[in-house]
């Protein structure tokens, strides 16, 4: 048995040891607790909980009115959200002169990271490009993917889905604007959406060779395949060609030689079993080929591929396309805005894509394309 | 084939809190991890909860003090007291970081380690065995 003694003595240290820990925690207490740190942490908490409900309310509002809602910018929300916690801080103690920014974790968004993910698809109405926001969001893409929510939109990560974007701009002669931009945009939004994406900007013969080889041998274990285009693109005796950035014609029979055919690109490809190919050319933005040799008519031409392929152009066959004045073509702002809408079948996409291009456009563009998918599919 | 070490006595009393927490330590761990193993394998109702939380604290309380009277050179009683009050003085401060965030998980543990050890002690009260050299 244990002595009298020798419990009284053990329960008295018991509460010496509740007893210090109670001092240590006030002690800690005082020392961190101080008026700035308990207005900043307030200010933190405010700001990720508000930022987090307008973005809910934005996805809310897009998914009432999909065609006609857009969304404001990063920095207009972030702006709305400290004027409307000015006066709620004030009420909960914070002076009137403490600056409500957010110095809590990395980016006060983690709490909502996949509603971000679904809000930034949003069609937005800010003058902010969609890489800005994303670098301002300071959000990767493998946080965004590591978090999946049943209740929003949020793209998911199929194993297998395949992308090659390939953006050419920086042409010898007759340089284009927009193809770049074009190229990143697509780019982020399809690794945004799960795609394994191999990107190729402003490539020369070689170089676009190389990466649609590189394409083509990783398609083999995927199960879809996107490839976009963006740049300069001829027909040439009933064939289609994307022109490298080192294109050098001087006259038509340089073509083939010079240049990458595209019916042979989407042959390959689709040749590989597999559910799904979509091949997107947001090219012939203005006619290459010097008129005085030119034998061909302008645009380009019709293209089929095998079942289980989409073949998508950003013109009707025989048609010019615009380059725009934005940062992106018409067509590729379109068709950003168009998959962006979650779980919307990929024909209806370019169909949607296709009607605000030709609104925009005033009728001159109307984008074509030529559909032998087996199953239904979308991006998301 | 036979260890008879023989530290000196100033060793044994530096060693003694240090197999006190050792003890406690690796007692829990093993414990907790044959309990969990044989919760598995029988699949046992009580789940490995019990093993957890309840007998494996329990054990390696006991175990703390039990230790005690193999290393301490002199005074296993008094010696044994002394490491069982600070180590009450370690679950006191425990129970109140227990009490801001209280969970059965959390008040568990220290309540069948306090147990362990109150047991651990009697049984050093009552031995008469001599001294064992390590």
């Amino acid at each position: 048995m244990i002595r009298r003694r020798d419990a009284a003595i053990l329960a008295f240290l018991f509460l010496c040891g509740l007893a210090a820990a109670w001092q240590f925690a006030k002690w800690n207490d005082a020392r961190f607790n101080t008026p700035e740190r308990v207005a900043q942490r307030l200010v933190n908490s405010s700001l990720k909980d508000d930022l987090c409900k307008r973005v809910i309310a934005d996805i809310s509002r897009f998914k009432e009115a999909p065609r006609t809602f857009r969304r404001t910018s990063l920095q207009s929300i972030e702006n709305e959200s400290r004027a409307g916690l000015r006066f709620l801080l004030k009420s909960k103690g914070v002076p009137e002169d403490f600056p409500i920014e957010y110095k809590g974790e990395k980016t006060p968004y983690m709490a909502c990271l996949d509603d971000v993910q679904t809000w930034v698809n949003i069609p937005s109405a800010g003058s902010q490009s969609l890489a800005d926001e994303l670098a301002a969001l300071d959000i990767s893409n493998e946080s965004v993917r590591g978090k999946t929510s049943s209740a929003s939109a949020v793209p998911s990560t199929e194993p297998g889905r395949l992308a090659l974007i390939i953006g050419n701009s920086k042409y010898r002669n007759r340089p284009l604007l927009n193809p770049q931009n074009d190229a990143d945009d697509m780019s982020t939004f399809l690794r945004r959406s799960g795609f394994t994406v191999i990107d190729l900007r402003d490539g020369n013969l070689k170089d676009m060779q190389a990466a649609i080889s590189d394409f083509t041998e990783q398609l083999k274990s995927a199960r879809a395949g996107f490839v976009y285009y963006s740049g300069h693109g001829v027909e040439h005796r009933g064939w289609n060609y994307l022109l490298p950035v080192d294109v050098q014609i001087n006259e038509e029979d340089d073509i083939p030689r010079q240049a990458l055919d595209a019916s042979t690109l989407v042959e390959s490809v689709s040749k590989a079993e597999r559910k799904v190919n979509i091949f997107v050319i947001d090219a012939c933005r203005s006619n290459f080929i010097p008129s005085r040799q030119r034998s061909a008519s302008q645009g380009l031409a019709k293209m089929d591929g095998l079942s289980g392929t989409i073949v998508a152009f950003s013109t009707a066959p025989g048609k010019e396309a615009e380059d725009g004045n934005g940062r992106n073509s018409p067509y590729t702002k379109s068709l950003l805005q168009a998959m962006a809408v979650p779980g919307r079948k990929i024909e209806d996409v370019f169909k949607d894509a296709a009607r605000k291009v030709e609104i925009e456009t005033a009728g001159r563009q109307i984008p074509w394309y030529n559909s032998s998918l087996l199953v239904d599919w979308s991006i998301h | 084939m036979s260890f008879n070490i023989n530290p000196p006595d100033w060793l044994r009393w530096i060693l003694l809190p240090v197999a006190s927490i050792g003890t406690y330590v690796v007692a829990n761990f093993l414990v907790g991890i044959v309990g969990s193993l044989l919760d598995f394998l029988s699949r046992s109702p009580w789940g490995s909860n019990f093993s957890t939380h309840v007998v494996a604290p329990g054990i390696a309380g006991y175990s703390a003090i039990a230790v005690i009277d193999s290393v301490a050179p002199a005074g296993r009683a008094s010696a044994a007291l002394a490491v069982a009050g600070c180590w009450m003085f370690v679950f006191g401060a425990a129970t109140f970081f227990a009490f801001l965030n209280p969970s059965w998980a959390t008040f568990l543990p220290i309540i069948f380690s306090v147990v362990g050890l109150v047991n651990g002690l009697m049984g050093v009260n009552d031995s008469n065995r001599q001294l064992v050299p390590l």
